[in-house]
Formats: structure tokens, sequence, C-alpha cells
């Protein structure tokens, strides 16, 4: 006869057993939808390059998410960011998903008073990739897909890129929705992705921020899988607006040939306004090179259009490099040149940093009245001690009335005790 | 049977004397619901066209003009005459003001005209609606007060200024702007509705422009040293622009000095 206490212990063993396989057999996705209504967590492996904080940033590569609302495409800094693992919180009621929040790193807190928990564990990453893409796809709100969308492309060796191309396709899913999932599909999709892009950004008849998500998810693709294609859109959509996108993200792709292709739109006389004028922005961004400061200060003298003129004043003013800078300088001080040319330029220069010293020269040397008032503007802007400085000199001494009072005029909005006993001075002279 | 012509006469003169005694206030409340317009005789030099603006004095308008302020037309259109006001008032209560001078172009029916009233009898119960009125009707009733001739408007305009608990920014504002007009035109030796021309030597000139940046500095700084300016400065038309500036500020420190100014 058996032992009744040692039968009792084998048949409990056995049911708890059939329990764990009953809830391993369970798809993620179903232990998710028949949680009660509260907070589900679940945490998986992240793959290679993925990092957070464990609050609000969340980092794959160059996209750079910080929740809720800021998103980042390109290089970044200055950011605490290390890796570890996904740890997802959702938020049911009714079995349905009614909000998401994607975290990378730390540790679960206590809940909320009053929330009921069901914590998965730790799950297959794959698994969870695809229950993310499942939620996304019946998410109604576009934050909550956003959020799950999020978490499953940071999911270790997980395939996921089909999954956003049948999101991206889904003509019922929100837009927004749609948008992103075609992102995340050219972060995802490899080379492999590059033809379905290409489709979807040149679709005519698509609706146009999907055509857009698409040329930005062209250039998001590692190793400039989607730069050829890039420069093929830019130089010969049939939408201008659709090309002047595609010409700037070229500029984010990092890569020579979006550089050199560039150039050519830049120079080409065919290329529309529009086109050029995001060309030239584009080429300003990342990290230009001092050919392409050289390319756009000389194209500025080829330019007639005071659009594009202007453009390249913006453009190399946001390169911050030190030979851009004197160049605007130039333009400047150089009595050729129209006065509006000269104000724009001294504006960018001054808006970009240009040493306080530059301007001032520059201001002294200057006979053109309007020339002279706009830059008594553009040193009203700098935050420096040395702009009040120079601007009391000229309020104080300048031999031209109207100068004087310019300078009188932007001194009075400055915050600076200096100012307070000048003015009294120079009322009481 | 006949009545006697001087009998007749004195019954007429009863009929008489009671509107005359009723105040405007009175009057105006007796509408209960509707228009009432009043005429009264306008400050020396006040013109407009009737419609959409005023010009209390030289160089300076209120209100709307469509066309060339540097050319003529406005002058041109600038018609002399009495202030007309026109009160909607509903349930006995002001509420709105409008004020015009020159050719009366939207003659109604359906106004209640009390004729011309003495100006000063009209200024004064403006500035009393001034004083209680709610919302926007204080703040309009002070242009048409203060262009009445022989006005007196500045006690109220003090009792207004100063007034933060029960009288609306907006009115205040209006009363410190008059004030501060008003002393600048004391010290310059000008009329308060008649800006400064473009005549000024350079000193002055560049001198004004320091005075306005005063008015503008951050934290108030600048409120002390323009009282000391409108107290000392040697030129009276810099004293006369701070003075003008500081009736921008709000500042009740600058009433004090209006105060001064205005009653030596």
């Amino acid at each position: 006869m058996r032992h009744p206490t040692a039968y009792c212990v084998l048949r409990a063993s056995a049911a708890m057993t059939i329990l764990a396989v009953r809830l391993a057999a369970q798809s993620v996705e179903s232990r998710i939808l028949s949680a009660p209504d509260g907070v589900v967590r679940l945490t998986y492996a992240t793959h290679a390059g993925v990092c957070g904080d464990a609050k609000n940033t969340v980092a794959m590569g160059h996209v750079l998410y910080i929740y809720p609302s800021m998103e980042s495409y390109g290089r970044w800094s200055g950011v605490q960011c290390v890796p570890g693992p996904a740890r997802i919180e959702l938020t049911m009621s009714g079995h349905q998903l009614s909000a998401a929040r994607t975290r990378v790193g730390g540790s679960w807190g206590a809940a909320s008073s009053g929330d009921v928990v069901t914590d998965l564990g730790t799950v297959p990453a794959n698994e969870a990739a695809q229950a993310m893409l499942a939620l996304a796809g019946r998410a109604e709100l576009p934050r909550t897909a956003r959020e799950t969308m999020l978490a499953a492309a940071i999911a270790d060796s997980a395939t996921v890129a089909p999954g956003f191309l049948r999101l991206a396709r889904d003509g019922d899913r929100p837009r927004d929705t749609r948008r992103r999932a075609v992102f995340w599909y050219g972060v995802t999709g490899g080379p492999a992705a590059v033809p379905n892009l290409a489709a979807m950004a040149k679709a005519g008849d698509a609706d146009r921020s999907l055509r857009e998500a698409a040329v930005s998810a062209l250039a998001q693709m590692p190793d400039g899988a989607g730069v050829t294609t890039l420069i093929e859109i830019a130089n010969g959509a049939d939408d201008v607006s659709l090309r002047g996108k595609a010409a700037f993200w070229l500029g984010q792709a990092d890569d020579p040939r979006a550089r050199k292709a560039l150039h050519t739109m830049i120079e080409a006389d065919a290329t529309p306004e529009k086109v050029k004028s995001e060309a030239i922005f584009a080429l300003s961004q990342g990290d230009p090179t001092s050919d392409d400061v050289a390319f756009l200060e000389s194209s500025y003298k080829r330019f007639t259009s005071e659009t594009l003129k202007d453009r390249v004043f913006f453009s190399l003013s946001q390169t911050h490099d030190d030979k851009a800078m004197r160049w605007l300088l130039s333009v400047g001080a150089d009595e050729r040149e129209t006065v509006k040319a000269r104000n724009q330029a001294l504006f960018w220069a001054g808006q970009s940093g240009v040493p306080l010293a530059d301007l001032a020269r520059t201001y002294d040397a200057t006979t053109e009245p309007k020339v002279k008032d706009h830059l008594i503007f553009v040193l009203s802007q700098r935050s420096e001690s040395a702009a009040v400085d120079k601007l009391m000199a000229i309020a104080r001494t300048d031999a031209n009335r109207e100068m004087r009072k310019k300078a009188l005029f932007w001194l009075g909005q400055k915050d600076d005790p200096r100012v307070t006993k000048m003015l009294t001075d120079l009322i009481s002279r | 049977m006949l009545m006697h012509p001087t009998r007749a006469l004195v019954a007429i003169a009863l009929a008489a004397a009671p509107l005359a005694a009723q105040s405007i206030e009175q009057r105006v409340k007796a509408v209960g619901d509707g228009s009432v317009q009043l005429r009264y005789a306008a400050h020396a030099g006040v013109c407009g066209d009737g419609r959409s603006y005023i010009s209390p004095g030289r160089n300076s308008y209120i209100g709307e003009f469509h066309g060339s302020l540097n050319g003529s037309d406005w002058r041109a259109n600038c018609a002399p005459g009495p202030v007309r006001v026109v009160l909607s008032v509903r349930g006995g209560e002001v509420d709105n003001v409008r004020a015009y001078v020159g050719p009366d172009r939207d003659q109604r029916s359906d106004v209640t005209d009390l004729g011309t009233v003495p100006s000063r009898a009209a200024s004064d119960y403006l500035l009393s609606l001034a004083r209680t009125a709610l919302g926007r009707v204080g703040e309009k009733a002070i242009l048409p007060a203060i262009l009445a001739d022989s006005a007196a408007p500045w006690p109220a305009l003090f009792a207004i200024a100063r007034d933060s608990a029960s009288r609306p920014r907006a009115t205040r504002d209006a009363a410190y702007f008059w004030l501060g007009r008003a002393a600048a035109a004391k010290v310059n030796g000008g009329d308060i509705f008649t800006s400064d021309g473009d005549d000024d030597d350079d000193q002055t000139d560049v001198a004004g422009s320091a005075v306005f940046a005063l008015s503008q500095l951050h934290h108030r700084e600048g409120i002390e040293p323009l009282l000391e300016v409108a107290r000392s400065n040697k030129n009276p038309k810099v004293r006369s622009k701070a003075l003008f500036w500081l009736g921008q500020s709000h500042d009740p420190r600058a009433l004090t000095l209006f105060s001064e100014i205005l009653d030596r």
C-alpha cells in the first residue's frame, strides 16, 4: 500500500506541473488579454544598441525617445542611457489595452495603491514583441500604439519588420499609428525593406503623411541602405514637396553619397527652388565638411533668388563653422551687396554666435545707416555684457542721432544694472 | 374760458422747472432701456469726423482713421463742434459710452436726445460714471469727460487711479494716462491735448529716448530715476517726457508726483 502522505504530495506536485505547462503554453498575448483589470507588467531582453534611463528615455541606435512626446533621429548626447531589459507596463480594462509605457532598465517600484498588478515576469523577447505588435494593431489611441511599437522594436532577436509592414498597410489603423509603423519598418527591416518603402514613398495616391513617413524611414535605415532610393525621390518624385523632404532627410543620412547628391541638386538649374532650398539646409546639418561650407558660399554667388540667398545665410549660420561665420560678416560688410542681403547675413551671423568684437568692428566700419541700424538690433539680441557695452557706446557717442536713439531703445529692453546709470547720466548732461 | 396770458406763462415755467432741476444722471436713468444722447461744448481745439475719430489737439487723434496721416485728409475732415455722447442704457444703467465730435452723421429717431447740457455738468456726470460703472463703461467715459470745456477732472481722476479695489485696471490706466499728460503739460507750458512736435534739438531728442528707455527697464528700476528727472531736470521738455511715461507706469509714486505738480 502506498503511503497516504506521499500520495498526496505526488498529486499536488502533478497539479502544479500541469498548471505550469498550461501557463507556458499560453502566449504572452493571451496572458495579457486574460489579465484582470489593472496593470500588467512584463520584462524581456533588448537587443544590442538599446538603452534607457529606467524612466522616460529609451534609445535605439540613432533613435532617441523621451516620454511622452520627444523624439529625435540622428546623433544625440548628454543623455543618461544604459543597456538593460525592457520593462513594459500595460493598463488593461475589460481585457482591452488602454495605456502602455515602455521603459528600459531599472526595476519595478510599488504599484499605485488600489492597482491590481499582474506580473508576467521575464518572458521570451520574440514572443513579447509579437504581443506588442498585436496590441499596437488593436490600440485605439495613437499614443498607446506608439509605446507598444517601441516595445516591439527594442526586443532582442525578434522578427518584427513583417508586423510593422502589416500595420503600415492597414488602412483601418489611425494615420499616426501607420506612420510610426512605417518608421519602425525602416529601422528594423534591413535592405529588404527598401523596395516596399520606395513603393510607399512613390505611391502618388497614398496619404501624403505616409509618403513622407516612408521617405523619413529610408533615411533611418542602417548602413545607408535607403540612400540611393532617397536620392531618386529627391531628384524625380512627382511631388516637389516630397522631393524637398527627401533632400532634407539626405542631410540626416550621414553618407557621402547623400552629400554629393545634395551638391548636384543645388547646382542643377532644373531643380525647383523649394527642393534647392531644402537641399541647402540639409547640407548644413549633421557634420558639414569644409567643402560643403565652401560649396554653399560659392553657390550664393550664383544665386539670383533672394530666398535661396537667405537660405544660404541661415544654413551657414547653423554650421557654427568659423570660416562660415567670417564669410557671413564679409557679406554684411560688402558695400556691393544689397542692404537686404547685408542685413540678413549680419542677422544670422549674430544669431549663430559670431564674436561680439567682430560685430562691433563691422558696425564701426559701416557707413550705410540702414545696415548700422540693423546691426544695433543684432547687437541687442545678444546676451553678453559686451553687447550692452557697445550699445551704450553707440548711445553716448554715435554721430548719428537716430543711431543713438535706436541704441537707447534696445538698452531699455536689457536687464543690466549699468544701463540705469548710463541713462540717467545721459539725461542729465 | 381763456387763460390769462400771465397765468399761462407761469404754468409753463412751473412745468419746465422740474426738468431743468433733474440731473443728467436722473434723466438718463429715467430712460430705462434705450439710447440717450447729450451734447456739450468741447475744449478749444478739439475736432473730429463725427464718426470714427476725435482729435483732442494738434498732432494727436484718438480712434480710427483710414487714409494718410501724413497728408492733410484727416485734418481736413476734422470739424470742431460740441462733444456728442451717446449712452446705451439697460434697466436704467449705462452699459456703453460712445463719444463723437464733428458732424452728426448718425441721426437716429430711437435716441432720447437730452439736447445741449452744461459742459461742466456733463463732465462731472461722465466722471461719476467712471468712478462707479462696471466693465469698460468707466474707461470709455473718461475721454469725453476730459474733452468738455471748463472741465476740472483731476480730483476725480486721482480718486479713480487710486481705487484699485473697485475700479477695473483699464479705467485706472486711462486715469493715470491723462493725469500724466496733465502734469507733463503743466511742466512744459502746453496743454494736455497737444503732443510734442518733432522739433526737439539733438540733446532733447536723445534724452527723450533715454527717458523712454528708463520707462522700459525691468523690475521698475527706471521709476525712481524717472521721478528724479521729472522733478529736477533742467529741460522742461525732458521733464515733460518723464511725466508722460510715468503716466504709463501705473506706479503710485507717479501719482504722488502728479498731485504735487497739479496742485501747485
